[in-house]
């Protein structure tokens, strides 16, 4: 052989041992950077699981029966187009404020093919059913009792009112925290659609 | 002096980089970049502990409010960087994450280069190598010098090889590998650390139950139950208990003194869902919960945390009294949940009108404060046989009722509920964290306690012989250990080449502390 030649076969080497040291280091990298990500997304979805329901979530499913007992009312099973479902207690004065709107419009988010559900949390039919005769207004709307308090923690409420805004497909498109106006109401139905 | 970091060999990323592949390499490779990311991992857990983290802030607002309205503008900026939840930001992650990759790059750079120039260590080296050590002595010797000195290296526990009249002596190599153990051991570690985020191997949540009710964990993801039967806040009683009684001094001036939390628990397993939707239960164990005593099921661990001071009503109970004949009836009970709204007690009738469970007075009309039953009052109507109608207000401290009313409501009893704060918590990750910690010492005694010694001998110009040591810690005690045995067999002695005109047996100074 040829000194030339023999020069040739350990660049030859080399070069098939650079090619092999790049892939086993881009295999580390690619590996612990992946692995890395893995975490990373894990810990962002978790960020938005911390058991409030939000914008973008599913509406957690549940069935519960209007204030005076004679219907039951499954969220999955809701057949219109949109819906507000409210969480309310007799104790929040804004809520108090908000359900004659409501009712004033309730005829038009119906026509809308919205409905409003608004869900009582935790108290007693007695206590609500003394609160909405001392309204001074008829609901037609249903009141749904969570007597256990079970639907208000599977939604994760922590300030009264709110209202989520769901679309037919069972998606939450809005949380909104406060009292509702007119303006407000109509908005929201509008976004449900 | 030679560099003898590597044994003299090239590391790796100082070759000239000529992908991009290397760059990056490179880039994690370099030392100086794994110190900047020690040190921001160090800031950052030091940020972490200006306000609380997410787990010990009061649970009444979420933490979006509570920073902003705890510590204003800067608990603003706090939350928003997620140092609320410091562990699990995404940013903290990910520098622990490249740390952990330029641990194992940096790591692979290195111990490649130097296993094979260990590996392949030639016995006979260059007089300009062996010039190149800290220990360096030349003078006139002569081969049968050389092997009386390779029999006295071996009964030192040296490793000796010949190569004609040229002699390596080495002892405690591996300890050389201690750095790269260490790293191991820390990544081992960051793994384990990084599987805390996944729900299967950590778990971490607070469970508000109340005596008597039944919830689901959470952390188990709704496959066990838990019931509270019993919560038991015990106080220090220095009059009743003489065990007690030393203490008498301290709780005197500190006021009551609580010993003991306690929750009693049964578990359920959820075997199926009956056809209402509710679980089906079925009972597994009872025990109790205590301060550092947890309840353990399954991987389970559930601490007494926390309790809520205030106790909840479930029940009350009361008499009627008819002020005209001295007559009572009753009791009856109020289930403040579920209450029944009449009451017949021997012609007698009470109608629970309503029932404030947080009792108020607003705007002049009663209210309740919240739906918990923390302080209910009730507005019964009581209808004499007879037929007339008498009502009353009545709650804690508070009858509001006609001064001529034939019939008195008392109160007759109670019943409260404690809630109890519990954590469950499920952590697997403690075998891993526990096997990279320990890795990570035998790393440290290692590169700590076993100097790498190597000693080199051979003949030089003439009759000379030059003699040449190394040892990546502490050269004055390898001195010590080779030094006699060169003057025992009468070969020149070494000197210390580092050792300028400083005080005798002040090695440490000049220590190559890396290896």
């Amino acid at each position: 052989m040829t000194k030339d030649t023999n020069k040739g076969d350990r660049m030859n080497q080399a070069v098939a041992h650079k090619k092999k040291r790049s892939f086993w280091r881009l295999m580390v990298m690619t590996i612990v950077l992946f692995a890395g990500a893995v975490v990373v997304m894990q810990l962002i979805e978790q960020a938005g699981n911390d058991g409030r329901v939000e914008a973008g979530d599913k509406a957690p499913n549940f069935k519960l029966v209007t204030l005076d007992g004679t219907t039951l009312h499954e969220r999955a099973n809701y057949q219109g187009e949109g819906m507000l479902l409210n969480f309310w207690g007799t104790f929040c004065t804004p809520c108090k404020k908000e359900m004659p709107i409501v009712q004033e419009n309730y005829a038009a988010l119906q026509d809308m093919g919205v409905d409003f559900w608004a869900v009582n949390v935790g108290e007693t039919p007695l206590r609500v059913d003394n609160f909405l005769n001392g309204l001074g207004v008829k609901l037609d709307y249903p009141i749904l009792m969570d007597t256990k308090s079970e639907v208000e923690k599977a939604y994760g409420i922590y300030n009264l009112p709110v209202t989520f805004v769901i679309d037919k497909e069972g998606n939450i498109i809005e949380k909104y925290e406060g009292e509702l106006t007119k303006e407000k109401l109509m908005e929201l139905a509008e976004k449900s659609l | 002096m030679l560099d003898m970091k590597y044994d003299g060999a090239d590391i790796r990323s100082k070759r000239r980089p000529k992908s991009w592949i290397d760059r990056v390499w490179s880039f994690f490779a370099s030392v100086k970049v794994g110190l900047w990311l020690i040190g921001l991992i160090i800031v950052g857990s030091a940020i972490g502990t200006i306000f609380p983290q997410e787990m010990y802030i009061p649970q009444q607002l979420p933490p979006s409010q509570y920073y902003a309205q705890e510590y204003g503008t800067p608990g603003t900026i706090y939350y928003s960087l997620g140092f609320h939840n410091l562990y699990t930001s995404w940013w903290y992650i990910t520098l622990i994450v490249m740390l952990t990759l330029s641990l194992i790059v940096a790591s692979i750079d290195r111990l490649v280069p130097l296993y094979k120039a260990l590996k392949h260590q030639p016995v006979r080296r260059t007089e300009r190598f062996m010039k190149g050590q800290r220990l360096i002595g030349q003078g006139p010797g002569t081969e049968a010098q050389i092997d009386e000195l390779e029999s006295a290296l071996k009964k030192k526990r040296y490793r000796v090889t010949r190569d004609g009249d040229a002699l390596l002596a080495e002892k405690h190599r591996f300890g050389r590998w201690g750095p790269y153990v260490n790293h191991l051991g820390l990544v081992i570690f960051f793994i384990g650390a990084m599987l805390r985020v996944f729900p299967a191997f950590h778990t971490d949540t607070l469970e508000w139950v109340r005596e008597g009710d039944t919830v689901s964990l959470e952390a188990t993801d709704g496959e066990y139950y838990l019931r509270n039967d019993q919560f038991i806040l015990e106080m220090y009683d220095p009059e009743n208990n003489e065990e007690d009684a030393k203490f008498a001094a301290a709780i005197e001036k500190a006021g009551a003194v609580p010993k003991n939390y306690e929750t009693e628990l049964t578990l359920f397993k959820k075997v199926g869902t009956n056809e209402d939707g509710s679980p089906q239960l079925e009972q597994v164990t009872s025990g109790s919960t205590k301060v550092n005593h947890p309840f353990t099921f399954d991987k389970y661990e559930v601490y007494q945390e926390q309790y809520s001071s205030r106790p909840e009503f479930l029940a009350m109970s009361f008499t009627i009294a008819d002020q005209e004949s001295g007559d009572t009836y009753g009791p009856f009970t109020v289930d403040l949940e579920n209450p029944e709204t009449t009451y017949d007690l021997d012609g007698v009738e009470v109608t629970l009108k309503d029932l404030y469970p947080d009792f108020q007075v607003k705007d002049g009309q009663p209210d309740t404060k919240s739906p918990r039953a923390l302080n209910p009052a009730f507005f019964f109507n009581v209808t004499s046989p007879e037929g007339e109608t008498e009502s009353n207000l009545i709650g804690i401290r508070l009858n509001v009722a006609d001064e001529d009313n034939r019939y008195k409501v008392q109160f007759a009893g109670t019943e409260m509920a404690s809630t109890s704060g519990l954590r469950v918590k499920s952590d697997s990750t403690y075998p891993i964290l526990i096997i990279g910690g320990t890795i990570f010492m035998i790393g440290i005694i290692m590169g700590m306690y076993w100097p790498h010694r190597r000693v080199w001998v051979r003949k030089g110009e003439g009759t000379d012989v030059l003699v040449s040591g190394f040892t990546n810690k502490n050269p004055s005690s390898l001195r010590r250990e080779v030094s006699p045995l060169l003057e025992k067999t009468g070969l020149p002695i070494w000197e210390d080449q580092a050792k300028f005109e400083s005080k005798p047996d002040d090695d440490t100074q000049h220590e190559r502390g890396e290896s």
